[in-house]
């Protein structure tokens, strides 16, 4: 179905809403999740973004993809709840960045993949929403630039940056 | 080419853009070159597992959540009386069979349908796209100001606002431009003007007939715990956590909010709330 049909559909019929929001739930949680680093405040974001999503659907224009206008809403709610909460959290470094780990992960790759997440967590806003939105939530280049409202060449110099710095703390030899 | 030009087409490898002949052009110097052949091999290591970073994680249900708390809003905004008073003559009495979802512990989705009577508007057309002025702008004070006229040209309930000359409003959004379609609320962000810069010079100011925001302990202004209500200007406003305070004006909310200002400090902003 067009996307234009499922937001017209849902904002005059109910059941069609909530069919809406359950086909991008675990996209909104996943996102808040990685963004976060931690469970609880992923799910605390995700709720209020949900409830963003379907209060504020109606302002939604055909003009941009519903897609990259549902992780603008998810990126800006994030962006809220961590200028709220920088007062009275511990400061970045030492949160813990709890995941539930994965069967396949094997004891050897888990520390490498909680030593990477640990990193992740420590990068700036900007850098941290671009690996996110492109290789945790798979978008496109083009599509992290139109969340995020910058040019695709900033995303592309921002996130080979980010990689070349990654590699280099983790595996770089030298 | 150079090593350093190298290292780009190798992350571009790995992204799955390169074409046929830069691909070959890579193999080539990798042949030839021990250490952007290493830097190869590590970014590899780096692409592979940042793929097995992506997991699914559980959690609890958000969904459903939602979805309560959107049933609420609309059968309170049916049944008030604030509502009824705008609603268009076209409105009549209808039997509306709705399906309500609701969801398991597990995430599988159960339907059972519900009858229910509703007031209902008649949709006697398709859902169009009207061209309504912005009400929406961020962090733009010279733009807020506009916008915030649009809103009490659209706003379908009576809007308070504060008048506290230390706020200059420099965001704005009114969700529910169609109020036919979901409840309205107006949210509004000030700076304090007059106090060094900080993070604590931002006020937020919500306004919603929607009462459901009154009694919710969470709301995206964070979360609430009545302490009491004091008197400041003509109205009572009850202390909701440290930084919050909230009254009942008309039969519409208002919040007024500031992560870093304490309820104080509120209040005597709130003392300036009056009609335009
Ligand atoms: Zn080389």
């Amino acid at each position: 179905m067009k996307e234009q049909d499922l937001v017209a559909g849902a904002l005059v019929d109910q059941a069609s809403m909530a069919e809406l929001l359950r086909m991008i739930e675990p996209y909104v949680f996943q996102t808040a999740y990685y963004l976060t680093g931690s469970k609880m405040d992923g799910e605390d974001v995700a709720q209020d973004a949900l409830w963003k999503i379907c209060r504020s659907l109606h302002q939604f224009k055909g003009d941009s993809s519903f897609r990259t206008w549902v992780y603008s809403v998810v990126l800006n709610t994030y962006r809220d709840a961590a200028r709220k909460k920088r007062r009275v959290t511990v400061p970045l470094e030492d949160t813990y960045v709890d995941h539930a780990p994965s069967v396949e992960e094997t004891v050897a790759t888990r520390s490498r993949l909680d030593d990477l997440r640990r990193e992740i967590m420590k990068l700036n806003t900007e850098d941290r929403e671009i690996f996110v939105l492109r290789h945790l939530q798979q978008l496109s280049y083009s599509e992290v630039a139109a969340t995020m409202e910058v040019t695709e060449a900033h995303v592309r110099s921002r996130l080979y940056r980010t990689r070349q710095k990654l590699k280099h703390m983790l595996y770089g030899g030298e | 080419m150079s090593c350093a030009e190298m290292e780009f087409m190798i992350q571009r490898y790995y992204d799955g853009e390169l074409v046929t002949e830069e691909e070959s052009l890579l193999q080539a110097h990798l042949h030839t070159c021990q250490s952007c052949d290493q830097e190869f091999r590590e970014f590899g290591t780096l692409f592979g597992d940042i793929g097995a970073l992506r997991l699914q994680v559980e959690h609890r249900d958000i969904l459903s959540r939602t979805l309560e708390r959107l049933e609420e809003a609309q059968l309170k905004r049916q049944s008030d009386r604030w509502y009824r008073g705008v609603a268009v003559a076209a409105a009549v009495l209808v039997v509306v069979s709705t399906a309500l979802v609701s969801w398991t512990d597990s995430g599988q989705a159960m339907k059972h349908r519900v009858s229910a009577f509703f007031a209902q508007q008649t949709q006697t057309q398709p859902l169009m796209k009207v061209e309504v002025p912005p009400t929406h702008v961020e962090h733009d004070p010279q733009q807020a100001q506009a916008a915030l006229e649009n809103i009490y040209a659209q706003v379908q309930f009576p809007l308070m606002e504060l008048t506290d000359p230390r706020l200059q409003v420099e965001s704005t959004s009114l969700t529910g431009v169609d109020a036919d379609q979901m409840y309205q609320m107006v949210e509004l962000e000030y700076r304090l003007v007059g106090k060094q810069a900080g993070e604590s010079d931002l006020v937020h100011f919500l306004a919603t007939p929607d009462n459901s925001l009154k009694s919710r302990a969470k709301s995206n202004l964070g979360t609430y715990e009545f302490k009491g209500e004091v008197q400041a200007g003509a109205f009572r406003w009850a202390k909701v956590g440290e930084h919050a305070i909230t009254a009942e004006i008309n039969e519409v909310y208002y919040q007024l909010f500031s992560p870093f200002l304490s309820t104080q400090d509120l209040l005597e902003m709130a003392k300036s709330i009056q009609k335009r």
